[in-house]
């Protein structure tokens, strides 16, 4: 897997949690999210995680992402508010950098971590040193932290420890035994040889070698996140709402649930229809989907939605979905920018614009239990984009 | 374009154990980045202008891309470092290549500060475009203040640097001291 990769099978999670927050979720789950402090949207999850992949993949340019986030940000209508130009306005250059950095640092340093830790690298390098990259005008004393966090000092002053000691992830403020270890620290990792290991007393001439770490075979980094007791998943539910679920005895995000279900695997309850969605009906077509939850399954994905998944969109109005766009489904069952009445009775088009100058359209019958019919994502010009932020009331029957 | 490393021996392939192609390949990774953050150490910083960090950034960049039994691919992902590895011609993607001139736009594209003020302009970055008949370049400047933000040029040469890789001697010293490290662990 790549970094880019990595970074796009993280689920989006939007929350109105700030980075203190953040910390004091459990590192297992919050490693496996996309999340920005107190950004609810969808949408700029989506477009922001999207945009770091880019400069991980093709080189992209932090300035042509933050030009592009801004763009969004603006077409949303986003208004700091009394915090414009602070680290909590999200159009300034240092909270964009901060984002990009970060996530495209963690991407970056997970992939590394994994290339660190195979057979032959932990055989020949056992050890990490942490060390200087970057200059920083005031640099944190991380000597201290070390210290704090257990570490012995080698040589005098050097930061050494076997590349599966604990204390990677225990100096670090997002839990992570790779870099970065903090916002904007300037501090990376250097490999340290087997034989300079037992020179310095780190290891003895007849330690074994580490085992590489299981995450080569299962993907993931941390272990499963099991709940430890009924008010710890009430905490995490008054957080992230239907965003986190329970499956299989451990805690999940839905977002990894819809990754899924765009490979066609497992079902997905995205919870009851909310006000905003009924705002757009009227009459019965209202009154059917009061109450009513949407279900999507892995199953119909197969059959309607993956036939406009990658190569298997032919139609050239439209783009190609991927699975990140499965992520935005919640954000059309709850919050769609229009509805438009659908080709057959009792369909609906729900539709959500995208930061790629693109509609993502829902279809779901809403005289059957909001059931989905189809999706897809149609090329659309930026006139007819978010600018135009009307919002279609669907006819009620009685209106004919 | 990446810029790549193959390792392999002349004579005879790589040892045919995955794990000691796999140590000779990290050993070769971690000398790449080495030279790469020393690069960056003792690389100039243009004056008035923060320092990009541009070879520590490609630093990070540096992986292991491939190991096979014959041989092993380290890569250098960073965009531009194997142009400024084998030189060659810049050209724009649209009409001309921008090149800040003011400290205040370091990093940050025309497109970018276009109706978005990185401050102090007052001006919501309102820009202005100069490119006087028959000049082979031209200037973005500031409305606000009349500076002059950028230079834009048709093209730029980069000139060959091939001190942005290690010596050849010294990337097989380190296959062959991981290789060293790997035969110790494993006694």
């Amino acid at each position: 897997m790549t970094a880019a990769e990595r970074l796009l099978s993280k689920a989006l999670v939007g929350s109105g949690l700030d980075s203190r927050q953040w910390s004091g979720i459990q590192a297992g789950l919050r490693d496996r999210a996309f999340f920005m402090a107190k950004v609810e949207e969808q949408r700029i999850l989506h477009a922001a995680r999207r945009g770091v992949a880019d400069i991980l993949e093709s080189g992209k340019s932090a300035s042509e992402v933050r030009r592009d986030l801004r763009e969004l940000l603006k077409r949303l209508h986003y208004d700091p508010g009394e915090k414009r130009g602070t680290i909590q306005d999200l159009t300034t250059r240092r909270r964009l950098d901060v984002m990009i950095e970060t996530n495209a640092g963690q991407a970056r340093g997970w992939a590394q971590h994994m290339r660190a830790t195979t057979e032959g690298a932990l055989e020949a390098f056992p050890a990490y040193e942490l060390v200087r990259v970057k200059q920083r005008r005031a640099p944190r004393d991380w000597k201290v932290r070390w210290r704090a966090a257990g570490g012995r000092l080698y040589a005098g002053d050097r930061m050494i420890a076997l590349k599966t000691d604990p204390i990677w992830a225990a100096i670090s403020r997002f839990g992570n035994p790779f870099p970065p270890f903090d916002y904007n620290s300037g501090m990376g990792l250097d490999d340290v040889g087997r034989r300079e290991c037992v020179r310095l007393g780190v290891i003895d001439a007849d330690t074994p070698p580490q085992k590489p770490p299981e995450v080569h075979f299962n993907g993931s980094l941390h272990a499963e996140v099991q709940f430890k007791n009924d008010a710890e998943w009430q905490r995490w539910k008054e957080s992230f709402g239907d965003q986190v679920a329970y499956k299989d005895g451990k805690v999940v995000w839905k977002g990894e649930l819809l990754q899924g279900v765009a490979r066609g695997e497992g079902t997905v309850r995205l919870g009851k229809s909310t006000s905003a969605l009924l705002s757009h009906f009227d009459g019965l077509d209202r009154e059917h989907l009061e109450n009513t939850s949407l279900t999507i399954k892995g199953e119909w994905v197969k059959q309607h939605a993956g036939k406009h998944v990658g190569e298997g969109e032919t139609d050239d109005r439209n783009e190609p979905l991927t699975p990140g766009d499965f992520e935005l489904i919640p954000s059309l069952w709850r919050n769609p920018d229009r509805v438009e009445c659908g080709k057959y009775a009792g369909s609906s088009v729900l539709e959500l614009d995208t930061l790629d100058d693109c509609v993502l359209r829902l279809v779901i019958d809403h005289r059957s239990g909001a059931m989905p019919l189809s999706f897809w994502k149609t090329k659309s010009p930026r006139a007819s984009g978010l600018m135009a932020s009307r919002r279609t009331r669907h006819p009620s029957p009685t209106d004919a | 374009m990446k810029l790549t490393v193959t390792i392999r021996n002349a004579e005879t392939p790589l040892p045919p154990d995955r794990v000691l192609a796999e140590a000779a390949a990290r050993g070769v990774e971690v000398a790449v980045r080495r030279h790469l953050r020393r690069k960056n150490s003792s690389s100039s910083r243009r004056e008035g202008f923060p320092k990009s960090d541009y070879w520590a950034d490609a630093a990070e960049t540096v992986s292991v891309a491939s190991v096979s039994g014959s041989h092993a691919t380290v890569e250098v992902a960073k965009e531009g470092a194997a142009l400024h590895y084998h030189g060659g011609v810049v050209l724009p993607k649209k009409k001309a290549l921008a090149i800040p001139l003011d400290p205040a736009v370091a990093a940050i594209w025309p497109s970018e500060h276009a109706g978005y003020a990185t401050g102090g302009s007052g001006d919501d970055g309102a820009t202005a475009l100069i490119w006087p008949k028959g000049s082979n370049h031209g200037f973005i400047k500031d409305t606000g203040t009349g500076d002059l933000l950028w230079l834009l040029v048709p093209k730029a040469t980069i000139h060959a640097d091939p001190s942005v890789l290690p010596e050849e001697g010294e990337m097989r010293q380190a296959a062959e001291d991981a290789m060293l490290d790997c035969v110790e662990g494993a006694r």
